[in-house]
């Protein structure tokens, strides 16, 4: 963990540079499409970075002034499956917000959907030294979570402190100043695959640019599509992307659980692709434009024709119905939507106050999902969108880019997380040289 | 038929558009200020510099350079509106505006760039008979000249010749013979200049004997000596000179000193008049003392 700790907190210094310089490009790097945003800080936020507070941060102190989309290659279930590829993509995403922001970015926040993100609840409990809670003391319980043993070879992301508990009295979003004995934590650990994550690295590097921050983005995307009330009670975010799709739960506005189910949109449209024997762009087009999963009578009549470029005559010159297409785009959502509310499941999801279900991501957009899905998940289902963000065009405001806003509020925004606070001298081993050294540093 | 290579060799796959890795670096150095500022000033900016040095460098070019300033500018000098054609000379004897023509020393007609109006002034201040001389180029082509011209106030005997002074001790012009200009004083003796003032309130002073008055002579570069005619003289102070005049001509007023047979009257000290007799006069005194003496003798 003491390694984690460190890169994590490294990127924490390079996102607070970010701000600072008031430039910081949000990178999602999806299965089916690249989306980068060139967001520009306010001043506000600049100085609140300064001052090493970006927790208080206003969230309208943002705009977004570089916007471009790429189709994505290289990517596979939302992590990088072809280096060289992905790296082109980048660039042309990355190049593309450059011209329209008419400046450069050095630090990027990226998000990816993929590398099997593991939840798990930790829980620490720590005597107060002084009476009453001091930062040290959070320090001290949030290392003394008994962090299990996630394997090796996977890497924490994020670790967020979502209650505390001082003596009886839990429920705590800021125990700090309280006066109490006993300090209790529940942290949520998400954990993901190294080698994922490094690769993200590589890939980035690769385009001369700096990593400042590495989000889930069933995260993100819940962080733009969630309402605040529904962060509040309890709700559950579905990510419908290309090549996973994301949930995250919401409870007391803190995410308790992510996971993913590793089908996407894509294998929606291979299954078209084979079921109707077409091409995988004639597939896509189909699948977006006449695509549905509720068939009804109209649908029988509708007749679509097939694009294929055989050559064949009567092989190219087919037609189907719409409830063909729907018969075959059915129980792939199905089997989506229900390997969601096993994770659902897993998570506890029915045991929150409210238990709100918003579906996001560009699958969403599938005519019909809706009561689909409220026949798997519940009846309380709806469409989300992210937040209106300043300076976004109409074009990125659907749900395929919720979490990019979200990346972008998070990035303005930031939650709270175990790296940001100081842990105690003796879980990172006592360096007290480095340690003189940096307090130096932070004070002179 | 199709073509045979379509398979062959490696396959090539459809790639979508990206920016190569170096115009992808290119345009993020493109995009930063100070490299863009960089590169869109300052490197044209070195070019243009380093051109024109190298150009400038170059001796036949600067020769060039310096030919045609030196032709443009004496195209614009030689313009006729520039042209000086005449020299105007007003209420200035012929004498006079000959010598100044010539002093002037101007061939014209001539470019009013190329006259040096002060060193012509001074030129034509160096005039004996000219005071101050006041240049001015008029339109049309006219250089006028207004001279203010000394005005002689005295005749002064040089070692050689009779010299017409001002008032200042400048010489104005010489004079041939006395009777050229009789209504002038005559002064004599060195170191007159810077006196003349003095000597012509000497001479006003003297005006109930202004007939008699031959001249003034300065004696030792100290003092003046009015010279009467029958050889007479009177001897001034070195200060006070006028008011020993005034003195003098109470006396002779009163007792008519200097008609009487006297040679010298010696004002030097002005508690004390001393008269020297004239050689008759002592010779005269000499008779009449022996009489005396023999009658005396005799009685």
């Amino acid at each position: 963990m003491t390694n984690l700790y460190d890169s994590q907190r490294s990127l924490r210094h390079k996102r607070r540079a970010a701000l600072q310089r008031g430039l910081v490009a949000i990178l999602d790097i999806g299965t089916s499409k690249i989306a980068c945003f060139i967001v520009q800080f306010d001043q506000s936020v600049q100085s609140s970075a300064q001052l090493g507070k970006g927790v208080i941060a206003s969230h309208g102190a943002f705009r977004v002034i570089g916007v471009a989309t790429t189709r994505s290659r290289g990517v596979r279930y939302g992590e990088i499956d072809a280096m060289e590829e992905t790296e082109r993509a980048v660039r042309t995403a990355i190049q593309g917000a450059q011209k329209m922001a008419n400046t450069r970015v050095d630090h990027v926040i990226a998000c990816f959907s993929g590398a099997r993100p593991r939840s798990y609840g930790v829980a620490g409990e720590v005597l107060v030294e002084n009476g009453n809670v001091a930062e040290q003391d959070i320090g001290h319980v949030l290392a003394a979570c008994d962090v299990p043993d996630f394997g090796a070879g996977r890497e924490a992301i994020h670790a967020m402190p979502i209650n505390f508990a001082l003596d009886h009295r839990t429920g705590l979003g800021d125990p700090r100043g309280q006066i109490g004995n006993k300090l209790s934590v529940d942290m949520h650990l998400l954990t993901v695959d190294a080698h994922v994550l490094d690769n993200l690295l590589v890939c980035i590097k690769r385009c001369d640019l700096e990593l400042a921050g590495v989000v889930s983005s069933a995260y993100a995307s819940a962080i733009s599509s969630l309402v605040e009330d529904e962060q509040e009670l309890g709700a559950a975010c579905i990510d419908f992307g290309g090549g996973s799709t994301g949930v995250s739960v919401f409870f007391k506005k803190h995410m308790i659980f992510a996971d993913s189910v590793r089908i996407g949109g894509d294998l929606v449209t291979s299954d078209i692709s084979q079921g109707l024997q077409v091409p995988r762009d004639a597939a896509e087009r189909m699948k977006t434009v006449h695509g549905g999963v509720i068939a009804t009578g109209m649908d029988d009549r509708e007749m679509i024709d097939l694009q294929s470029e055989t050559g064949d005559w009567h092989h190219d010159r087919r037609k189907i119905s719409r409830s063909d297409l729907i018969g075959i785009m059915r129980p792939r959502v199905e089997e989506i939507l229900e390997g969601a509310r096993a994770r659902l499941d897993a998570a506890g999801f029915e045991f929150l106050p409210s238990q709100r279900i918003v579906l996001t991501g560009g699958g969403s957009q599938i005519p019909g999902l809706e009561g689909l899905a409220s026949r798997i998940l519940g009846q309380q289902v709806r469409l989300g969108r992210p937040l209106r963000i300043q300076g976004l065009p109409q074009a990125a405001t659907g749900p395929a880019f919720s979490s990019a806003v979200g990346l972008s509020l998070y990035a303005a925004h930031p939650q709270d997380e175990c790296w940001d606070f100081n842990l105690p001298n003796e879980r990172f081993g006592g360096r007290p040289l480095r340690r003189a050294a940096q307090w130096f540093r932070d004070n002179w | 038929m199709r073509p045979l290579n379509k398979g062959a060799g490696r396959q090539r796959v459809r790639r979508d558009p990206a920016p190569s890795r170096l115009f992808y670096r290119w345009q993020r150095i493109w995009l930063t200020p100070l490299y863009r500022r960089m590169i869109a000033f300052g490197l044209p900016l070195a070019a243009l510099t380093a051109g024109g040095y190298l150009l400038w460098s170059d001796p036949d070019v600067q020769a060039q350079i310096t030919a045609s300033l030196v032709r443009a500018r004496e195209s614009v000098e030689r313009r006729p509106e520039f042209q000086v054609q005449l020299i105007r000379l007003q209420d200035v004897p012929d004498d006079l505006a000959a010598q100044v023509r010539q002093a002037a020393g101007i061939k014209l007609p001539v470019s009013s760039f190329y006259l040096d109006l002060d060193a012509v002034k001074t030129r034509i201040e160096d005039i004996d008979a000219v005071r101050q001389a006041s240049l001015f180029l008029r339109a049309g082509g006219v250089l006028e000249v207004v001279i203010e011209q000394r005005i002689p106030v005295v005749i002064w005997r040089g070692a050689k010749q009779l010299e017409k002074l001002d008032a200042e001790g400048k010489r104005v012009g010489y004079v041939s013979h006395r009777s050229d200009s009789p209504d002038l004083p005559l002064l004599a003796g060195q170191g007159v200049g810077p006196h003349i003032g003095e000597a012509l309130e000497i001479l006003e002073a003297a005006a109930p004997i202004a007939g008699r008055v031959r001249g003034l002579v300065r004696v030792g570069e100290r003092r003046w000596d009015i010279v009467l005619d029958r050889d007479q003289r009177v001897m001034l102070p070195e200060t006070d000179a006028v008011r020993t005049v005034e003195h003098v001509m109470a006396m002779q007023m009163e007792q008519d000193v200097l008609s009487r047979d006297i040679s010298v009257m010696d004002m030097r000290d002005t508690r004390r008049p001393i008269l020297r007799l004239s050689e008759a006069a002592l010779e005269e005194r000499r008779v009449k003392q022996a009489i005396a003496k023999d009658v005396e003798h005799d009685l």
